[in-house]
């Protein structure tokens, strides 16, 4: 007797492609669907919404897309959003204000005649240079696309299958 | 390719030697079949030596290969025609258009028949191919332009590697060792001086793939952010910029980095008025949905607001 991953990928065999691959965009487009239909203001998927920052580049853009399709607007990916912007607000307003203590204790310093220290506790690696930023969260990302790792964590099974 | 490593490999996939055996060997087979058909289309088109576009049905086997390297996209919204217009968006972050236009460019040139160097074929057959993103925009390319040739060139190359890879993997000796290694150092023991296509299989799933096209745009996007930074002294070209939408976040992550404390006082004093504006943009549209508020005009600032703000969170969609 076939379980139920079994059945979806005997489903899959049917388009032509990478069975796979086909399994793996379903999920992902049920998933988007799933969040924007039922999950908008679940506290929990917020939370991890906000700590990405939204999805990745491919994910945010098919969550605007499908609920553009299916809706005509953007209700629930701008509610989403909203509470990223405000993240982002955040971020950019602490940001500023290091920028200004930092100006300022190198004014203090270099009048004495010293170095100015610019330790910050969270750092944003560019994977292009490898140089080191300090970014508060808000403006760097503080955790990972949540569609990226649910489809990362369906093809585990159907890849065993 | 990417899921059938995962398949046979013991470390992820629980296939065992028969099933391992089995997939390596339908894949083989769908392969061999297609480099076959590819290879004596190509030596058609050569043996003519003329100027008509080459032949649909090689382009759809080009195409199907690509697929088969890179993984199936067909099924992303971003792929259909009609979904990507519902996501086009202008005005964007100016490191963003940089790239888009040097990246269309460099992605345009790809199939025409001069590009086809050595270097550049070892280059793709090194990188076991584009990424999945690129390979798609080629495959929209070669079909828009009827230039497969060249792209069938490439591909035909890297099946023959794999496939030789592939046969090593099956045939070889020591089934014991863990299948992936395994496969890597008996297509180096086969490949002899062709050690590429065993690295290029390490490299691709087991130490990251570096697609050339993402390597070119990786290079560009630094050059542009170099380029960004270095103007932002003149006051001119400030005032500009705060007349635009300004950097999407990931540029301007990477702008504060390369930039002295000046700048970064402008970028992120420029980023919170455009945060702030937009912030109060979607509030808007949020509260025009409701009932109560029905009757007020809903204004077209607002009704973009959302996409600006996933433009501005992500960069540019991925427009094919």
């Amino acid at each position: 007797m076939l379980d139920f991953s079994a059945i979806q990928l005997k489903s899959s065999f049917e388009h032509q492609g990478c069975p796979l691959c086909y399994l793996r965009h379903k999920d992902v487009a049920c998933h988007i669907y799933g969040v924007l239909y039922e999950y908008v203001n679940d506290p929990d998927v917020r939370d991890s919404f906000v700590a990405s920052l939204g999805y990745c580049r491919d994910h945010a853009w098919q969550q605007q897309m499908t609920e553009m399709g299916r809706c005509k607007d953007v209700l629930g990916t701008g509610t989403m959003y909203e509470s990223v912007l405000q993240q982002n607000l955040r971020g950019i307003e602490q940001f500023i204000a290091t920028l200004h203590a930092d100006d300022t204790r190198t004014g203090w310093l270099s009048r004495l005649g010293g170095k100015s220290r610019t330790t910050q506790p969270d750092s944003y690696n560019h994977s292009t240079t490898g140089e080191q930023v300090n970014l508060p969260f808000g403006l760097s990302t503080g955790g990972h696309c949540r569609v990226c790792e649910v489809s990362d964590e369906g093809d585990e099974p159907s890849t065993h299958s | 390719m990417p899921h059938l490593s995962a398949a046979i490999n013991p470390d992820r996939g629980r296939a065992g030697n028969g099933v391992r055996d089995l997939l390596i060997r339908l894949t083989l087979e769908k392969l061999q079949g297609k480099a076959r058909a590819l290879r004596s289309m190509l030596g058609n088109y050569y043996r003519r030596s003329s100027k008509k576009p080459f032949a649909l049905l090689g382009t759809r086997v080009c195409q199907s290969l690509i697929e088969q390297f890179t993984g199936d996209l067909r099924w992303h919204p971003q792929r259909d025609p009609m979904q990507r217009s519902m996501g086009s968006a202008s005005d964007p972050c100016p490191v963003c258009a940089v790239l888009k236009k040097a990246a269309g460019e460099r992605m345009t040139s790809l199939p025409g028949e001069t590009s086809v160097t050595s270097v550049l074929r070892e280059e793709v057959a090194t990188s076991q191919g584009f990424c999945g993103r690129h390979a798609h925009l080629l495959c929209h390319l070669v079909e828009a332009q009827s230039a497969g040739a060249a792209v069938a060139a490439f591909y035909l190359e890297l099946s023959e590697r794999t496939i030789a890879a592939l046969q090593c993997e099956l045939y070889s000796p020591s089934r014991n060792a863990p299948a992936i290694q395994g496969w890597v150092r008996s297509a180096m023991r086969l490949a002899g001086n062709r050690s590429v296509a065993a690295e290029s299989w390490e490299s691709q799933f087991d130490q990251g793939f570096a697609c050339p096209m993402c390597r070119f745009e990786a290079n560009s996007e630094y050059q542009a952010i170099i380029g960004f930074t270095a103007r932002l002294a003149d006051p001119a070209f400030r005032e500009s910029y705060t007349a635009t939408d300004g950097l999407c976040l990931p540029h301007l992550r990477m702008a504060l980095g390369k930039t002295d404390m000046e700048g970064k006082v402008f970028l992120a004093g420029a980023a919170r008025d455009k945060v702030a504006s937009l912030l109060h943009l979607v509030r808007e549209y949020m509260r025009k949905h409701n009932w109560h508020f029905r009757d007020e005009p809903k204004f077209p600032e607002e009704q973009e607001a959302v996409m600006r703000t996933i433009r501005f969170q992500v960069g540019q969609p991925d427009c094919l």
